[in-house]
């Protein structure tokens, strides 16, 4: 019997595995089904390198928008780079304590702010300041274009590169440091010399995370970049992205235009594979820190520069005072200018929605139901408890059955594991406007869902399950080998060992999965608009249409008849991502505990 | 050091390449702001000002010029024109409100009153799509808009009402009805959605915003039952089963920032402006 059980349940584990393979090949064969007829139909070179479009004249011709991509993504990168490479290196080694706990809360509260409000943070205020900067340097645009949608994705793209680096660069040992230190050189050139490039492959795998999430990103591309779709003639001309023609023209496209916007999304995501190709590269090529391979450029530098500066020491006065350098004081200035700035931007950022948005938080925005006068926002608020919900209901079983498959059942090397994880990757990599598109054409038009919570719910379930699965897998193999063993010790089967011993011991971890995941349901707009739509009420039933507070924020913004609400809703979501990020590190807290 | 210098080189010469077309003129160009393809208020707007060229088949299609900024909907219109001083724009006379400055068009101020008489020329119909037969709680609906009380939300709301004498029965049907369509009209459907629920409150209604293609598309395929759209039905979209029914008027007007001194413009200027011939607001003002 309970042999009987135990393959069953091995199977289902199996099962939950597969699914995410075929939700990513499902995904493709979408993409591709529907894309590459196009692009044969259009004429391959006609359509990556034409550089007209337009759909009405069928001139299909994508390249002023692989170009407008490009561009904004290197110019996020250029902004964004440095920045979060000279914040994280602050923060992992030069940061005190105290300063420390309110600036962790800080990029954290970046990280999960909304793409949507960055995106009206940008209009309302970055583009008119470019306006005034552009005419008082006597450079002419508006205001809407490549320089201003780079600064704006780079000031999104800096938590993401801040938090990999930071713990890349934490996960070097002290003796890097310290052996340096002792050589004779100054502590910014320890870190700089000795601990920043024992940590490359972790701030590079950073900065490839950050540069795919560049390339997917939507909502607030749309709003700063100009949307014209032709090459642009200099920095600050407008331009289109890939990611900005689809969500534009999606939702009238019929036909070959349809197709057409498909292809594009075919496109992107092909340079999304390829910047995860680079990330498996960087990552491979780096090795493991205090683990196997170890690369040690640095060190011949160090022992020329030991070289070099022991003669003077034994020469003249042998003085244990660190050596002040042109370098070391550049340096000390550089990092603290880079968080100083980032903590600006956050700080200016947060304050003008709270000043401008406080004064409106009146009871009647949080009224019951919602009616054109008070726009309330609590049929959104409620929607987005229900639509987190849904998604984890259908996320949190598929994804910890399927870790608890890769970590329990498989066997190492197994090549199904191999391709579990390729899939997981996929998925993880996909810009939520690709997802908004599939969900659309897959639950909304093809099921016949119409714009319903279960099709929200489902194509949010997709999204969110790599975060599941990779959070659950690391959580379970963080469980000591003793627990188990204990549990067979004692007779139990495998099935009682996991369930009773293995998945209890992992719950935090999984938590904190399932809290990642939250915050991504709460911030999405692009994927709900196309599936869940944007009725603003509580809906009766799963097949009815609900919108989140996000979509709701975005609603507001797009009529422009109520600006004040619209403040006060981005007050109301940034405070709901605070209270995710609390409970957050609440639950980080028990796991160290429990440790 | 030496990777920060070659570094710091490579950013100088980046930047450099960039500016290359920077060096502008004192004059201010003027900023030109769109709504996106399928917009029933671009294409109305296209068609009244003329704004069209032939194409290489002889069907005539949209000329704005490629260098218009899109925005995807009405709020961003007003939101970017406050923002910047030398923007225009057009919008819904619905959503008109004092972020912005509407222009009169050969000295015809945009009102609501310069619409009904049909002195303000700019103006296009707000209709309800629909395809084959209604259901009986969409048709229920749609004969509120019709009626007397209906088109009074309209008259109220700041949109130009219907001629109709006909006083709503009610029927009062029960069964979920998905609206789905124009930015523009979607205000106006809102409050009438509202009204009709006070006579009805067992009806669900379910709005959804997008735009006046969208909206065909969705009638012609099912997902809604009625569509609103703010244009007229295409030969092609007739054939495809969709019907029209006009429920307003409403005026489009045509926006600047408060703090330009034009006030007034003429047709063949703002034809000129959208179609690239005037670039510089020394040339109007």
């Amino acid at each position: 019997m309970q042999k009987l059980t135990e393959r069953a349940m091995r199977i289902i584990f199996l099962l939950a595995a597969c699914v995410s393979i075929i939700c990513a090949a499902l995904i493709c064969v979408f993409l591709f089904v529907n894309g590459l007829p196009a692009i044969a139909e259009i004429d391959p070179l006609k359509f990556l390198l034409g550089t007209h479009w337009k759909p009405s004249s069928e001139a299909f011709g994508i390249a002023p928008m692989i170009v407008g991509s490009i561009y904004v993504t290197a110019g996020a990168l250029i902004v964004g780079t440095p920045l979060g490479i000279l914040a994280a290196v602050y923060l992992a080694r030069f940061c005190p304590k105290r300063l420390y706990k309110v600036l962790n809360p800080a990029i954290s509260l970046m990280a999960g702010i909304p793409s949507i409000i960055y995106g009206f943070f940008g209009l309302v205020v970055l583009v008119p300041l470019m306006h005034r900067l552009f005419d008082a340097l006597g450079f002419s645009g508006s205001g809407k274009g490549i320089l201003t949608a780079s600064i704006l994705l780079g000031v999104m793209i800096l938590p993401t590169i801040i938090r990999v680096s930071e713990s890349a660069i934490r996960a070097v040992p002290q003796s890097y440091y310290e052996g340096a230190l002792a050589l004779g050189a100054t502590a910014e050139r320890s870190v700089f010399f000795s601990v920043l490039p024992a940590a490359k492959s972790g701030v590079l795998a950073g900065v490839v995370l950050g540069m795919g999430r560049a390339v997917g990103e939507t909502m607030a591309v749309v709003m700063v970049a100009g949307n014209q779709a032709i090459l642009p003639e200099s920095i600050t001309s407008g331009v289109r992205t890939l990611t900005a023609n689809i969500v534009v023209e999606m939702g009238y496209a019929s036909g070959l235009h349809r197709d057409a916007l498909i292809a594009t999304a075919a496109v992107l995501f092909v340079f999304i594979l390829l910047i995860n190709l680079l990330l498996s590269y960087v990552k491979n090529r780096g090795g493991n820190i205090g683990g196997k391979t170890l690369k040690l450029p640095w060190k011949k530098k160090i022992s020329e520069n030991a070289g070099k500066r022991l003669p003077s020491a034994a020469k003249a006065k042998i003085s244990f005072e660190r050596k002040r350098d042109v370098f070391s004081a550049a340096a000390r200035a550089a990092v603290r200018a880079a968080i100083g700035i980032t903590a600006l931007v956050i700080l200016l950022m947060v304050g003008y929605i709270l000043i401008k948005g406080v004064p409106h938080l009146t009871p009647s925005l949080f009224a019951w139901k919602y009616n054109s006068d008070n726009v309330s926002l609590m049929p959104a608020l409620i929607n987005t408890l229900l639509m987190t919900a849904m998604s984890l209901l259908i996320a949190v079983p598929l994804g910890v059955f399927t870790a608890v498959y890769l970590v329990e059942y498989a066997k190492r090397g197994n090549k199904l594991v191999k391709v579990i994880r390729m899939a997981a990757e996929t998925l993880a990599g996909i810009p939520s406007i690709v997802y908004g598109i599939f969900g659309m054409v897959l639950f909304v038009v093809a099921l016949g869902w119409r714009y319903s919570l279960l099709a929200g719910g489902c194509t949010l379930a997709i999204m969110v399950l790599p975060v599941i699965m990779r959070t659950t897998e690391e959580a379970l193999i963080s469980v000591p080998d003793s627990y188990r063993e204990g549990s067979f010790g004692l007779g139990a089967g495998k099935l009682r060992t996991v369930f009773r011993i293995v998945l209890p011991a992992a719950v935090p971890g999984i938590l904190s999965g399932i809290i990642l995941a939250v915050g991504r349901v709460v911030g999405e707009t692009a994927a709900l608009i196309f599936t869940a739509g944007t009725l603003a009420k509580i809906p009766h039933s799963p097949m009815d249409s609900a919108r989140t507070l996000a979509v709701h924020m975005y609603n507001l913004s797009g009529e422009g008849l109520h600006i004040d609400q619209t403040y006060a809703t981005a007050v109301v979501l940034i405070a709901l991502v605070l209270l995710i990020n609390a409970l957050s590190s609440r639950a980080a807290k028990k796991l160290t505990l429990n440790d | 050091m030496k990777k920060a210098l070659s570094f710091s080189l490579a950013l100088a010469l980046l930047l450099a390449l960039a500016s290359c077309g920077f060096f502008g003129n004192a004059d201010k160009k003027i900023t030109v702001i769109t709504r996106e393809d399928g917009s029933g208020t671009r294409s109305a707007f296209v068609e009244l000002f003329g704004i069209s060229e032939k194409d290489t088949d002889g069907k005539s299609t949209d000329a704005t010029i490629d260098t218009a900024e899109t925005v995807n909907n009405t709020g961003g219109v007003m939101v970017s024109v406050a923002g910047d001083p030398d923007s225009i724009a057009y919008i819904s006379l619905g959503s008109l409100n004092g972020t912005v400055r509407a222009l009169s068009i050969d000295g015809v101020t945009p009102t609501v009153a310069a619409v009904r008489d049909g002195s303000y020329t700019i103006q296009r119909p707000f209709n309800i799509l629909t395809k084959g037969e209604l259901s009986a709680a969409a048709q229920d609906f749609a004969d509120f808009i019709m009626s007397r009380e209906g088109q009074a939300v309209v008259a109220d709301n700041g949109y130009i009402p219907m001629e109709t004498t006909r006083e709503y029965a009610g029927t009062k049907s029960a069964g979920k009805i998905t609206i789905d369509g124009s930015s523009s009209v979607a205000p106006l459907m809102e409050k009438l959605i509202e009204a009709y629920e006070k006579l009805n409150p067992g009806a669900q209604i379910e709005p959804n915003t997008s735009d006046s293609t969208t909206a065909v598309q969705s009638t012609v395929n099912g997902t809604c039952n009625i569509g609103m759209s703010s244009r007229g039905l295409k030969d092609g979209e007739l054939a495809q089963g969709a019907r029209e029914t006009q429920i307003a008027a409403d005026g489009i007007v045509v926006i600047v920032n408060k703090n330009r001194t034009l006030t007034d413009a003429s047709r063949e200027q703002i034809k000129a402006i959208y179609s690239g011939e005037i670039t510089k607001w020394s040339e109007l003002e």
